[in-house]
């Protein structure tokens, strides 16, 4: 039998000088985008509301809510509410226009629990003047329920995560920033959450990762001003936390 | 593997003090074999030097099992796949590239000395005067310092990767080479995973800290490196055509160590 022939390492990478660069940083605009570092500041938000409201009722509160922000923004430039840094772009009388209209539908009592526990322990935080009303509610439970969503969300891989990136594509879809050949099948969103191990759930994961990384641009001032906000403000709000053994 | 009892460390002990005296065995055995050049000793002295050097790394590692772990033993792994590597290269064309590498080292002992000049102050002797003197009287000895050059590139005109191709030792250098010379070099390869632990708080997007981790003491760092002395042996063997009587140390301690584990397999079934 031949021997077989054994594979050369790095084929498919371009060498320059002593670099060998991968084929996708050989593409021309390919920008280094991280979901946890970047984008997921700006999702989190999402994150509290479906908490608190479960996924049926908390996406629609989302999604209603991005475009109603849209539609009072007034801006020729299209923006996406999904994203929480874009909320500092509104002016005081938008903001006002967005409570009152709130309060209307009666949301704003949900959305204001929902976000306690950013509203009332970060500085900065781009949706605070939706306030808090006369909530009263103890640092320690705004800090586990903020806890416990981060880490249920911050895995771009997993439903709770996939949700949110859901809901940024819906939102840009839903305010017109979203143009999509009619040759392309729109993925079964609801299989995300219905039936995320099948193959429809995959399919429609795979769009919605992909997607929602074309949504943000990272080098916004306001996007990458909340991001690092959101971060360095962790280790004010919780100390670390290290396994006992001390090995991490 | 299961956890070794005080008995079992004591076994241990005895195939290390065996093991380090089959090294030593093998070092002088071979020295003897091979014919003593004195007209041009620089083959003969490198290529000793090397082996004898590949010797003291695995007994020094062997008897100090404080250190047989993932932050100290690479390093001395490291330095073994880099003497192995010189060695084989050497004996590819021992009597000029021997010469060249000793040539390379005495300049680099005349550009140190030079160092040591330029940093010392004028007036009264002091210490460094002594070193100076001393380290001057090793060079010149040698060679005269007019006539030494100082090469500030690779000693062998290649880079540690060629030199390892060229001598038939590659799959040493992709295995064992590049990832211990992360460890050497104090690399993000190394450094991330034994001197940072990671917060488990995810509102502090899983950074990591410093730590001294305990690293747990394992018995094959020291096999590891029985593998190269070994390596380095046979590669003088098959230059030099011996046939020693002294088992490689690989062998001799794969043996031992495999006795050993059996041991405390039965042990454990006794249980």
């Amino acid at each position: 039998m031949a021997k077989q022939k054994k594979k050369e390492v790095l084929q498919d990478h371009k060498r320059i000088g002593k670099r060998f660069v991968p084929p996708l940083l050989q593409l021309r605009n390919v920008k280094d985008v991280s979901f946890i570092k970047q984008l997921f500041p700006h999702l989190v938000w999402m994150g509290l509301i479906n908490q608190r409201l479960e996924y049926e009722k908390g996406v629609r509160l989302t999604i209603d809510l991005a475009k109603i922000s849209h539609s009072v923004f007034k801006d020729e430039k299209h923006v996406n509410f999904a994203l929480c840094g874009n909320y500092s772009l509104l002016s005081s009388e938008a903001k006002s226009e967005i409570i009152t209209i709130c309060q209307e539908k009666r949301w704003l009592n949900d959305i204001r629990r929902s976000l306690a526990p950013l509203i009332l322990q970060y500085d900065d935080f781009p949706m605070a003047f939706f306030g808090i009303g006369d909530l009263d509610v103890k640092r320690e439970v705004l800090l586990q329920e903020l806890k416990r969503v981060v880490g249920k969300c911050i895995n771009k891989y997993e439903t709770p995560g996939l949700v949110l990136q859901t809901n940024l594509i819906m939102v840009q879809a839903a305010t017109g920033g979203l143009r999509i050949s009619p040759h392309i099948q729109f993925p079964d969103f609801d299989s995300i959450v219905n039936d995320p191990d099948s193959e429809a759930a995959k399919r429609a994961a795979v769009f919605v990762r992909a997607g929602s990384f074309a949504m943000c641009m990272p080098d916004e001032y306001v996007l990458e001003k909340w991001a690092r906000s959101f971060w360095n403000q962790g280790s004010k709000v919780d100390s670390c936390s290290f396994s006992e053994d001390g090995d991490g | 593997m299961a956890r070794p009892d005080a008995s079992w460390e004591a076994e241990l002990e005895k195939v290390v003090g065996k093991y380090i005296d089959i090294v030593r065995e093998g070092l002088e055995e071979r020295w003897k074999s091979i014919a003593t050049e004195l007209y041009e000793p620089e083959p003969h002295e490198v290529i000793g030097s090397l082996l004898a050097r590949q010797a003291t790394l695995t007994i020094q590692l062997a008897g100090a099992p404080q250190i047989w772990n993932g932050h100290i033993a690479p390093l001395i792994l490291r330095c073994m796949t880099d003497a192995h590597i010189t060695l084989a290269w050497i004996l590819k064309d021992p009597i000029n590239r021997a010469k060249r590498y000793i040539l390379y080292g005495l300049g680099q002992e005349k550009l140190y000395i030079e160092h040591l000049k330029a940093e010392k102050t004028s007036g009264e002797e002091s210490e460094v005067d002594q070193i100076i003197q001393i380290r001057e009287h090793w060079l010149n000895d040698q060679r005269h310092d007019g006539l030494t050059e100082v090469d500030v590139g690779s000693w062998s005109g290649m880079n540690t990767r060629e030199m390892a191709e060229e001598a038939g030792c590659k799959s040493l250098y992709n295995y064992a080479y590049l990832p211990f010379s992360g460890v050497v070099h104090n690399m993000w390869q190394h450094v991330a995973i034994y001197n940072l632990k990671q917060c488990r708080n995810p509102l502090h997007k899983f950074h990591r800290a410093p730590t001294i981790a305990e690293a747990p003491l394992h018995p094959d760092f020291v096999y590891q490196s029985s593998k190269y002395v070994s390596r380095s042996f046979k590669v003088v063997d098959e230059k030099f055509a011996l046939s020693c009587k002294v088992p490689y140390p690989v062998d001799w301690l794969f043996n031992e160590l495999e006795k050993l584990s059996g041991t405390l397999g039965d042990e454990k079934k006794a249980e």
